[in-house]
């Protein structure tokens, strides 16, 4: 279940599950640029309770661009989302190989499934997207998944 | 999230203009290029007063080149960028938008319902062995692929052609076509235009419901309302009927995704400012706007090619469980997401617009040239499905029909999915379910429990409020025998 996984208040969980009429929505959580997109990742295919299957893990190597850092966002996950559609796997971030605000390289892992226990996530949506940083603080954003 | 300000504001400048309609008038911003229109009951307006539909409502009557007004159906709620239940209307000639997300991610997501030489009693002593072998036969649930694989050129076919190309192949039948809507292919489909993540997400896809609020159904008609339209429909009292839900898979998901971020950068080019970059789109006319509405189209084919090959596998599944002499006959397949180019006459002048259905459908009264030759006197069929251990209705479009002959498409959910897996218990869903005698088939008790009744709108209410709008009638009542659903 991708409700609280532990934290302070000093350091807010990576990510919760949001109420929302129709669809799925996760509110993020990251020290960094980087964690948040990180924790956006791993929020979003919890959400979906995927079944993970005995066998090898992948990596894949993915490079993204955005015009803003939403649509990065958007499209990284996005990008997992097809992926994981069709090698029936999961992805979580092993590293980022460049990251700034329009474009990113990373590394991802991933785990094979045998399918998912929670709804289908079709897509990522804009829908209440806003990434914003508290005063120096952790990043932060609201991700609403149609399903 | 709700706007608390912006809500306080609509209900101050709401004004009921004629039964179950409301106009939230163009004064509430200096944004709106057109009224707001809501086609609501009081109760059924208070549903839309919790979330942000409405607000979502005011969004689109922004967009350029909208005409008339922008429409909230009876069964509204929250999306992202348009309201679920959304219609809206531009003037391809006034640098009227395309806009993705007036459509869905879900490409024309959809219904499609049989009728069966059978009666409901007839059925009865088969019913559990049919749930299990359609269970089987018409894969759901998240991730399932299919039992229909396409190499790429099998893929290319489908996304010209449709539903014609699994009937040329010698899936299913020639009636599957004809009572499907736009016979189950858009002409102005470019296979081209789809992606190769598309085309690769959907190619495992065909053939399958997927999951969510996706299902087939097994029904028998309860009621009849309008004996005259039944009769043109092939329905009669106690008659079984099968309706399928579903659409485009991962394949339309895709496409939408793939255009909103292709659109999205280019609109400070095209001078458009949006209030939700959920509403990202491309003027009708423009490269962008033209190579959507083409992608869009194929993939619209692909669903219908998906409720065909899912109406041949329910076809053969009853021919073999229960006799090969059962009659398994499509009365209509409508389309509940999607964007149509249509000719329509407002005051006296006709203009060719984009119509924008989002969880809405065709209505259009009787004798309007779209329909099928075969149901034009009695009006265009509207399939509106219930939810589970409730009632579907089958409805006919009105004459009187306001809103560019468009109703709405279900019951709108009102509890968010989270609440309902909490406060509901799939098992106990499942015993009360069965305990009215329906036979349940899911794999997935959370899933069951997402999709309970109570998560939902009062679908008597909405379909109250359609026939008050006057945007169709009702024609028969359709109750649950056997629910089969994805996780």
């Amino acid at each position: 279940m991708c409700i609280f996984l532990g934290g302070t208040v000093q350091q807010p969980h990576p990510f919760e599950l949001l109420p929302h009429t129709a669809d799925m929505a996760i509110k993020v959580h990251g020290a960094t640029p980087e964690e948040l997109f990180s924790n956006a990742l791993d929020g979003m295919f919890a959400c979906a309770r995927p079944l993970l299957q005995q066998g090898q893990q992948t990596t894949e190597t993915i490079t993204v661009a955005g015009h803003t850092r939403e649509s990065l966002l958007v499209n990284f996950l996005s990008e997992a989302l097809y992926l994981s559609d069709v090698h029936n796997a999961v992805y979580s971030v092993k590293a980022f190989d460049s990251f700034s605000s329009t474009a990113l390289t990373v590394t991802l892992i991933g785990t094979p499934i045998t399918g998912f226990d929670g709804n289908e996530i079709k897509a990522v949506t804009y829908h209440h997207l806003a990434i914003t940083q508290q005063s120096d603080g952790p990043w932060t954003t609201t991700i609403v998944f149609d399903t | 999230m709700k706007n608390q300000q912006l809500l306080e504001r609509i209900q101050q400048e709401l004004i009921k203009i004629a039964p179950a309609t409301y106009e939230i008038p163009r004064s509430l911003s200096p944004l709106m290029r057109v009224p707001a229109r809501a086609f609501l009951t009081e109760e059924l307006l208070q549903h839309a007063l919790e979330d942000n539909s409405l607000a979502q409502l005011i969004n689109v009557a922004t967009l350029p080149g909208i005409i008339k007004s922008a429409y909230a159906m009876p069964d509204i709620h929250e999306g992202y960028g348009f309201p679920i239940g959304g219609v809206a209307a531009m003037d391809i000639n006034n640098h009227g938008v395309i806009s993705p997300g007036g459509i869905g991610y879900d490409i024309n997501c959809g219904v499609r319902l049989l009728r069966l030489s059978l009666s409901a009693s007839e059925i009865r002593p088969y019913l559990e062995k049919l749930a299990d072998r359609l269970f089987d036969a018409v894969p759901s649930g998240v991730g399932q692929g299919g039992a229909i694989t396409l190499s790429y050129h099998e893929m290319t076919e489908i996304l010209a052609y449709g539903a014609k190309a699994l009937l040329h192949k010698g899936l299913g039948e020639l009636d599957d076509i004809t009572f499907c809507e736009e016979q189950g292919s858009l002409s102005s489909a470019n296979p081209e235009k789809i992606s190769e993540k598309a085309r690769k997400r959907g190619h495992d896809q065909l053939g399958t419901l997927g999951s969510g609020n996706h299902f087939l159904e097994i029904q028998k008609v309860e009621k009849i309302f309008n004996p005259v339209a039944a009769q043109a429909f092939g329905l009669e009292q106690d008659m079984v009927t099968i309706m399928i839900h579903c659409g485009s898979r991962g394949l339309g998901h895709q496409t939408c995704t793939d255009y909103v971020a292709r659109m999205l950068p280019l609109l400070d080019q095209w001078r458009i400012s949006l209030p939700d970059q959920e509403l990202a789109c491309a003027p009708f006319l423009s490269e962008e706007g033209q190579d959507y509405f083409a992608a869009m189209c194929a993939s619209a084919n692909f669903a219908w090619a998906n409720r065909h090959a899912i109406g041949h596998a329910v076809r053969t599944t009853i021919h073999d469980v229960i006799s090969p002499s059962i009659n398994v006959t499509t009365v209509y397949d409508i389309s509940h997401n999607m964007g149509k180019r249509e000719t329509h006459t407002i005051d006296g002048k006709t203009y060719d617009l984009i119509v924008h259905r989002k969880g809405a459908t065709r209505a259009f009264g009787p004798g309007h040239p779209s329909i099928i030759e075969q149901y034009r006197a009695v009006g265009h069929p509207v399939l509106i499905p219930g939810t589970m251990g409730t009632a579907s209705y089958v409805m006919v479009g009105s004459e009187k029909n306001s809103a560019f002959g468009s109703s709405c498409h279900g019951a709108g959910r009102i509890m968010s999915r989270m609440k309902a897996k909490r406060s509901i218990r799939g098992s106990e869903l499942k015993s009360a379910l069965e305990a009215q005698g329906i036979v349940v088939r899911c794999d997935s008790d959370p899933g069951l429990a997402e999709e309970a009744p109570q998560a939902y709108k009062d679908i008597i209410e909405v379909v109250d409020a359609v026939e008050q709008a006057q945007l169709a009638h009702k024609v028969a009542r359709l109750v649950p025998l056997a629910v089969i659903k994805g996780g």
